[in-house]
């Protein structure tokens, strides 16, 4: 990671090697926050009227999932303060082959042939973007 | 209407997107994450028009998502989602000027083909 890197050719000289783990490590941060609110607030809907407003926000899991997709917006935020949306894009795009596994290993969804080649390009796609430079502009 | 929510829910997640990116440039790269510091980041971001209308923008689109998956199912949403890769990699290039190297084009062609596939 650190040095220059000549295969990338969009380098910048003024990146540093810090920026890279920062990246990765709020990227993690931001699937797994997104993933999580997101299950949390369809289990608290379902069954829900969505016009019982009441119902809805004195509910549990909508709260919990309400504040957990917070964090996730401050987490994408953060992110875009240092890193290129070009980048931040694709790196937490995880979050849906996440969601694809995680309902395979919790709930025992099939998952198809097809599905299973998306996961993989998915997280491929993530890890050849987290190899460019995340800042590309002054 | 279905195809109507589709361009509703790409159009504003890239516009969201590309006024966050913008908004998040001109407040300067976030370091200090204490509550204290975080407290402090929303107190400025509420003044951040930018920011503010990001968000509020993919409030629009969160909404319309509901909306979309509550007369269509997920095999029908997730392949328009995928295009919105491409499309928001070409507009970071074109109003942001950010300078897409060709492997980050390579990956985020294969993360777009990727969740295109998991329709299937």
């Amino acid at each position: 990671m650190n040095g220059p890197r000549s295969s990338d050719p969009v380098t910048v000289p003024s990146v540093r090697p810090s920026l890279r783990r920062k990246s990765l490590l709020f990227a993690l941060i931001a699937i797994v926050t997104n993933v999580s609110g997101n299950l949390l607030l369809s289990r608290g809907l379902r069954g829900l009227m969505p016009h019982h407003y009441w119902h809805v926000l004195a509910n549990p899991w909508v709260d919990g999932g309400i504040a957990v997709l917070a964090m996730w917006l401050l987490t994408n935020l953060s992110l875009l303060s240092w890193a290129d949306l070009s980048y931040v894009l694709p790196i937490t795009s995880g979050g849906y082959a996440l969601s694809a596994v995680s309902g395979f290993l919790a709930l025992g969804e099939h998952v198809s042939t097809a599905r299973w080649v998306g996961i993989v390009l998915i997280t491929a796609g993530s890890i050849v973007v987290s190899r460019t430079t995340p800042r590309t502009t002054p | 209407m279905r195809w109507l929510l589709i361009l509703v829910i790409v159009t504003a997640n890239a516009a969201g997107d590309l006024l966050n990116a913008r908004g998040m440039k001109r407040q300067g790269e976030v370091r200090d994450f204490r509550l204290s510091g975080l407290a402090r980041l929303v107190a400025a971001l509420v003044h951040n028009r930018y920011v503010i209308g990001g968000v509020g923008i993919m409030g629009v689109a969160f909404l319309a998502q509901m909306w979309l998956l509550s007369i269509t199912d997920l095999s029908f949403a997730i392949p328009a989602t995928a295009s919105g890769y491409i499309i928001e990699t070409v507009l970071a290039h074109v109003v942001l000027g950010e300078r897409i190297s060709p492997l980050r084009w390579v990956g985020a062609a294969l993360v777009a083909a990727g969740v295109a596939l998991l329709a299937l």
